[in-house]
């Protein structure tokens, strides 16, 4: 959202105002505001920071993130609200009653002019753009709205000005292209109406996915609740020869029942407080770092809010959980008599202890009989396990839920290819070009920034490992018959590669009449509209070339015979290895060159932008000097030797700063370390999943494990008093633990096996530099982990409950 | 002689509090014989079965067992010792809830990884009526059939004493007399040595011998 500059759900642009009073009546939309264009800031300081100016209705300039920190928003017609990074580059003072000397392009005219800052914004780097937001009377004296619609696409909107864009928010953020697109229908807008849905939003449509997260946190409720319900349990067992007692002497049902659930509300009263208040710390802790990465929250700063209402809800669920919790073990107590009481083991059906439908199912179960099986601790561990079966599902669940979830994140991270990532847009270690070349708003791009003094001084610079240049220069290609024939076979007859150039083709000309497709094409191929960009490069960035095809040699290419043709649209080769093509040079004379090799030019090392009948060549530095003329390089990139990297990276700053600040530096490590952030923050939110997730899980299984323990506790000592020894009961014990393992481990690695191959992938697929690779490491290695907790914890279970004799153990029963 | 006791004391708690279960007992049981030990609610009558058991180990004094002195084992060679030599009954029937019938009673045998004697078992079975009930879980079974269940595992692995803690406690008075009928039936038929545990003067009287003990003391 920082990025696209916008936290709304879509916007409608280029409205008049009548077509925005339409948008604004509209019932089903929950929020509508707008911003009218008024120009762009033309200070000549301002270079390399692209700042539009713009008037914003107040809501508006919340959801643009540019409502002011400090002060308000502008009023009179010289009051100007803009970002810090706006003022520091205009080198005023970042302080309301400022007054900033302004030059405001409107309607092709630049309008000087006096403002007054009447508040400040604290400026977004990631963002496309800055903004310096004008007055409604500013707008309205140099950027009046027009009258006349744009909608049908018939007249030229690329001067805007004065035109307005409402941006609203629909009643809910699902499916927001849909209900953009209703919306113009209901509208009578035309289909070909400018209307921008924000892509920080989109995805989230996906009923699929919104499915996956309810069952998720579904899971981790569900799991929560069975901890308190586990917690409670344990107590009843424990105490359920007290309550028998109490039974005894006279206490009523009810009264037990009070007894219990005042233990819960005893319980939940310190619970819950602190509870919400470890939670408020850990998210205070961690939330400010996600927020720096991708920034939501309307208004200016990442400052955390308490919200009052969630801390509210959070208790009330809690509260509700260990209500629904406790009320079981509640039932047990009340229903408790002495003698049920004292003979109680899990799984022994007593009557308290059976649900109202297991009753009901009496009968039919004693019907039910058990097939004989040889007697081995073994034996016995899978039949214990399985006395509580929905227990035994829930625990197994939850351990399995946080393995896959950890593997799931492990793989997605471990799928993050820095390599890949930083290639896209840094080949070598450094690289250095006009400012312009880095600006996405700026139309006019100088290709020949690099000047002799910078690579001189470059030179004098020591632990430069390698370095090369990358000239440009785009001239018109005028081919010859013979290729012209080539370019029809292998592009015009090509429907591959025609599906490049349609999406290029104005649905209306010039005097609003509709384009014919195929007119159009041929217009193109007859009249030979084409485009061209001669490259001149060093051996260094030819290495670096992608996806050669041809025997590329350095030694014959520097000949100055040859030239290595560009796939049209990185995709389709035009010219074959071998053939010639005729290059032309700016005074018009002519050379032929043999294809010596077809390449694609990485993303980093070329122009950056491209026309829709492109065809690109690349000479040796030599010979593109020699035929092109004398020319500076567009960009120069180089490596550096182990250990110069921070003194070369200092003298860059120093260097495109105060020496030459038409230059741009842009490093390996700028790159690496904003790869770094983006995966430090899904591993941060991802671990703190598996955190909660294993947590439950663990929980959950000392509790299962603890209750059936305890209340097992005289069948131990009478398995005892008949000969099973302590070792056997212990390697009984272990079994279970054994079972419970085995299990989530098999669950774990098909599940996560399976989520891996579907979702994990699917994930991956929308984002950028990500190489899907099939893992399970993470699942293997927390076998031990899990094997240690589901011994360790019945060993330390028994140990503490074999502290009393066979005997004091078996009293327990009289 | 099967079972002998030598001079047994076990006092629970400390000084002021100290409580003198058993007070020097010597007690001995001979091959074949049916004893009954009666005494009133706290007169140390089950602290002396567990010390007879191996259950639990005397302040003092020294159990000997088929010729074995349970004081030299330990913990875990008690335990096998009892499951190969010593058959218990208890109170409340104390059987394992997921395991059937049949397994319940094979359960000693098969802890010790032995197999049992088919033939054997089969007697054992059909003297106390439970062929037909070999397949059910114990929650399935009567008070009664579950304490003839208990009397079989006692019997399963031919121990050398049967010790039987007041095996009619939880049972109603009928049902007690059937499973003291066959108790008795069974100890007689397959020459089993046993020690039974009353406050019931009428159940003792089943017993060849009568042993009384009142506050810890052989009367």
């Amino acid at each position: 959202m920082r990025m696209v500059g916008a936290s709304s759900h879509a916007e409608l642009k280029y409205l008049t105002q009548e077509e925005y009073d339409k948008v604004k009546s509209d019932k089903k939309l929950r929020e509508v505001s707008c911003r009218i264009f008024s120009g762009i800031l033309a200070n000549e300081e301002m270079e390399g920071l692209n700042t539009e100016v713009n008037y914003f209705e107040e809501q508006n300039a919340k959801w643009s993130f540019v409502y002011p920190c400090e002060g308000r928003m502008p009023e009179r017609e010289d009051e100007i609200v803009t970002s810090d990074l706006v003022l520091k580059k205009l080198g005023a003072e970042c302080k309301v009653g400022t007054e900033v000397n302004l030059k405001i392009e409107v309607n092709g005219k630049i309008t000087e002019k006096k403002f007054t800052l009447s508040g400040y914004y604290k400026g977004d780097v990631v963002s496309m753009a800055q903004m310096v937001a004008v007055s409604k009377a500013f707008q309205e004296k140099y950027a009046p709205t027009p009258t006349l619609s744009a909608m049908e696409n018939t007249i030229d909107v690329s001067g805007y000005d004065g035109r307005i864009s409402a941006d609203f928010n629909f009643h809910t953020s699902f499916g927001i292209e849909k209900q953009a697109k209703a919306l113009c229908k209901r509208l009578g807008f035309p289909e070909t109406a400018n209307i921008g849905v924000n892509w920080a939003y989109l995805g989230q449509g996906d009923t699929e996915t919104a499915l996956w997260v309810i069952l998720l946190l579904v899971l981790i409720l569900f799991s929560g609740y069975l901890i308190i319900y586990n917690v409670f349990s344990i107590n009843v067992y424990k105490d359920i020869s007290y309550y028998g007692l109490l039974r005894t002497i006279g206490t009523t049902g009810k009264q037990l029942k009070i007894i219990v659930r005042r233990q819960a509300y005893t319980l939940a009263l310190a619970g819950i407080p602190s509870g919400l208040v470890i939670g408020t710390i850990i998210s205070s802790a961690v939330l400010p770092f996600i927020m720096r990465t991708y920034n939501t929250i309307d208004g200016i700063t990442s400052r955390i809010e308490l919200n009052v209402w969630i801390l509210f809800g959070a208790a009330l669920f809690s509260f509700i959980t260990v209500c629904i919790g406790c009320s079981k073990p509640c039932r047990i107590a009340s229903r408790v008599t002495p003698i049920e009481a004292i003979q109680h083991t899990e799984g022994q059906s007593q009557e308290i202890f059976q649900t109202d439908t297991k009753r009901k199912k009496g009968k039919a179960a004693k019907k039910r009989q058990k097939k004989t099986k040889r007697v081995s601790p073994a034996a016995l561990a899978v039949q214990n396990v399985q006395r509580s079966r929905l227990k035994r599902n829930i625990v197994i669940a939850s351990l399995s839920l946080s393995l896959i979830l950890l593997n799931s994140v492990y793989s997605l991270i471990s799928g993050f290819d820095i390599d890949t990532y930083v290639s896209q847009f840094i080949v070598c270690d450094f690289s250095v070009q006009d400012i312009s070349l880095d600006d996405t708003f700026k139309q006019e791009k100088v290709m020949d920034g690099i000047s002799d003094e910078f690579l001189a001084a470059l030179k004098q610079q020591k632990g430069i490992a390698e370095m090369g240049n990358i000239y440009a220069a785009e001239i018109l290609p005028s081919f010859t018959e013979e290729q012209c024939a080539l370019i029809e076979k292998r592009i015009f007859e090509n429907k591959a590669a025609l599906e490049y150039i349609t999406p290029f083709i104005p649905p209306y000309d010039e005097e609003g009449k509709e384009v014919n497709q195929k007119e159009y094409i041929n217009e193109i191929k007859e009249e030979k509209r084409f485009d061209g960009t001669i490259y001149g490069m060093s051996q260094l960035l030819t290495e670096k070339l992608e996806e050669v095809e041809g025997d590329f040699d350095w030694n014959k290419f520097h000949t100055g015979d040859y030239v290595i043709a560009t796939r049209f649209w990185t995709d389709i080769t035009v010219f074959e290895p071998g053939e010639t093509v005729t290059l032309h040079n700016e005074k018009g004379e002519e050379k032929e060159y043999e294809v010596l090799a077809v390449a694609n030019i990485p993303y980093a090392c070329g122009k950056q932008w491209a026309c829709m009948m492109e065809f690109n060549f690349i000479l040796p530095e030599e010979e593109y000097i020699g035929f092109i003329g004398d020319s500076q390089p567009m960009r120069t990139l180089f490596n550096v030797e182990k250990g110069s990297w921070d003194k070369t990276d200092k003298w860059l700053e120093t260097y495109c700063k105060a020496v030459n600040p038409k230059l741009n530096c842009k490093s390996r490590k700028n790159y690496e370390s904003e790869f770094d952030e983006y995966t430090q923050m899904i591993f941060i939110v991802g671990d703190g999943l598996v955190f909660v997730l294993a947590s439950i899980g663990i929980l959950n299984f000392i509790n299962t494990v603890l209750t059936s323990m305890l209340s097992r506790k005289q069948e131990f000592a009478m398995m005892e008093a008949v000969g099973m020894s302590r070792k056997q009961l212990k390697k009984m014990l272990c079994m279970e633990g054994g079972y419970y393992a085995l299990c989530t481990v098999l669950i774990s690695l098909i599940a996560g096996a399976l989520a891996n191959i579907t979702v994990v992938r699917r994930l991956g697929e929308e984002i950028i530099s990500y190489s899907w690779k099939f893992t399970i490491t993470p699942v293997l290695c927390c076998i031990p982990v899990l094997l240690v907790i589901v011994i360790v914890v019945p060993m330390l279970g028994f140990h503490v409950m074999a502290y009393e004799s066979v005997v004091e153990r078996m009293k327990k029963n009289y | 002689m099967v079972l002998k006791a030598e001079n047994i004391v076990k006092h629970y708690g400390t000084e002021e509090n100290l409580v003198k279960a058993l007070d020097g007992v010597n007690l001995e049981v001979k091959r074949g014989e049916f004893a009954a030990i009666v005494g009133t609610s706290g007169s140390g009558k089950s602290t002396l079965l567990h010390m007879l058991g191996g259950l639990d180990r005397p302040t003092s004094g020294k159990v000997t067992v088929d010729g074995k002195d349970l004081s030299t084992l330990k913990e875990d060679a008690l335990c096998i010792f009892r499951r190969r030599k010593i058959g218990f009954v208890f109170q409340s029937f104390n059987l394992v809830p997921v395991l059937n019938v049949y397994e319940n009673i094979v359960l000693p045998i098969q802890l010790d990884g032995n197999q049992e004697d088919r033939g054997f078992m089969e007697q054992v079975i059909c003297t106390l009526g439970l062929q037909d009930k070999l397949e059910s879980l114990p929650r399935q079974l009567s008070g009664g059939q579950q304490q003839r269940v208990a009397i079989a595992r006692a019997l399963a692995s031919k121990p050398v004493i049967l010790l039987a803690d007041e095996p009619t406690g939880n049972l109603d008075s009928r049902t007690s007399q059937d499973v003291l009928g066959l108790l008795k039936v069974t100890g007689e038929k397959f020459g089993q040595t046993m020690v039974m545990i009353t406050h019931n003067e009428a159940i003792a009287q089943m017993a060849d011998r009568i042993i009384r003990i009142e506050d810890g003391k052989i009367m």
